[in-house]
């Protein structure tokens, strides 16, 4: 009936308000987010179908790829699992001789992280979130603030959790900042996102700071969030202008971000609690 | 009764598809350019059985993108709904109208939904700074023939009002 005379305004008005009811507790409540992860359970199925084609591509050229491909690949596996093997000797002298150090100079000796292996199973659609779903979730203990990697660097944190999926927001996302360190000088700062996909900025550097094109930036571990010593970024570009007080300094992120179909999770640090902390800046 | 339970299913099997859709990933350079699937499959079934699909419909699919974008729960919802009562306020004119007419209509309404995420964008501290989001638009303008030819097709074959 309610249709012969054009549309209700009464359901109308009442959809309306019940839209920015949701919207107002949204914003306002944790505790609501938390139970939304929940009933994203129902959106899941829509989430591994989406992601379906590229798992049957990824099945299909695996099974047709030709037999040359797949020795020059083996034999470009083995000699990176030469190379990397050195390297790991190289490593556990150079561990030794740090702990040792660390001894002398009387500091905690750092605790090396544990990470679990995830698959990217979808992408955000919208582009003003740079968001990626993993198929780790709480079942697997996966939890709100964890750092995620690919082998080039830190790609972002997970920002929400459901049961069997968990949601990465990476650097790039104009909501990210992660407190980073140059490689070369050590000069502390806080790199920003600024939801361009393949750019960073670094903000409110001082126009005296030693910092140039090409500097690593790695994590500085501040914050307490992110692990220290992962690379972020590399420098790409400084502008010096007179007219400002501050550099404007692009970076490109190390990890790659659109590339990566396999991130590491990385188990976060026990916190350090604030007797804790006194502790560590009394002695 | 049957029938128009049927009927039913094949409705909401097309919004999965639109559902499906809208969650596709595309290159970067295509990102801002997805026409708003489930808005333009609303619309066209909003226009073709204004009895079965209204403003409960909109409600439900914008809380189902909701939790699909991961964005904030009810923005989708709201401007679904907004969408939806402006549809069916212009349906009995829009059925008049040629396609390309049909289809500029659509690009205001998804120009007004993308607007309302702007917003809320802007609000929840994200925001661009480029005219960009307004190119979904554009998009579900171009590709309303297409949807209105299939959907039509689906309609007529399976006699939907």
């Amino acid at each position: 009936m309610i249709f012969r005379n054009g549309p209700s305004k009464a359901l109308f008005m009442l959809l309306i308000i019940a839209a920015l009811f949701l919207i107002a507790l949204d914003l306002n409540s944790p505790k609501f987010r938390e139970g939304r992860s929940y009933v994203n359970l129902i959106i899941t199925p829509l989430q591994w179908l989406v992601d379906m084609p590229a798992r049957l591509a990824d099945n299909v050229s695996d099974v047709v790829v030709s037999r040359s491909s797949l020795v020059a690949e083996n034999n470009r596996l083995r000699t990176d699992a030469l190379e990397l093997g050195q390297r790991v000797l190289q490593n556990a002298a150079l561990t030794a001789e740090n702990r040792r150090l660390r001894a002398l100079l009387n500091a905690r000796s750092r605790i090396d992280s544990e990470v679990r292996l995830a698959e990217l199973i979808g992408v955000n659609p919208n582009p003003f979130q740079h968001e990626i779903l993993t198929n780790l979730g709480s079942q697997d203990g996966i939890t709100i603030g964890q750092p995620a990697l690919d082998s080039g660097g830190v790609m972002g944190q997970v920002i929400s959790v459901a049961p069997l999926i968990s949601r990465v927001m990476l650097i790039t996302d104009s909501r990210a900042a992660v407190p980073v360190e140059s490689v070369r000088t050590g000069f502390r700062s806080v790199i920003l996102g600024n939801g361009n996909p393949d750019s960073l900025e670094l903000d409110f550097v001082p126009a005296t700071t030693d910092i140039r094109v090409g500097d690593t930036l790695v994590t500085s571990g501040l914050g307490g969030r992110f692990p220290k010593g992962y690379p972020v970024a590399e420098v790409a570009e400084v502008t010096r202008d007179p007219g400002r007080s501050f550099l404007v300094i692009r970076a490109i992120p190390t990890a790659r971000l659109d590339q990566s179909r396999q991130l590491l999770l990385v188990e976060r640090p026990p916190a350090l609690l604030p007797e804790q902390l006194s502790e560590a800046s009394d002695g | 009764m049957a029938e128009a339970r049927g009927g039913s299913l094949i409705i909401f099997g097309t919004f999965i598809i639109s559902l499906f859709l809208s969650q596709l990933p595309l290159p970067d350079l295509l990102r801002w350019a997805r026409p708003e699937w489930v808005l333009l499959f609303l619309v066209y079934w909003v226009m073709r059985a204004p009895s079965r699909v209204g403003l409960f419909y909109a409600f439900g699919l914008g809380l189902l993108l909701d939790l699909a974008h991961g964005g904030v729960t009810g923005l989708n919802a709201l401007s679904l709904t907004l969408v939806a009562f402006l549809a069916q306020l212009l349906y009995r004119r829009m059925r008049m109208f040629p396609l390309p007419q049909q289809g500029i209509i659509i690009a205001l309404l998804t120009g007004l939904n993308q607007l309302l995420h702007y917003w809320m964008q802007g609000l929840t501290g994200t925001h661009g700074d480029s005219l960009l989001f307004l190119l979904p638009a554009v998009f579900s303008g171009l590709f309303w023939p297409l949807v209105f030819l299939f959907l039509d097709r689906l309609a007529r074959t399976f006699d939907l009002n």
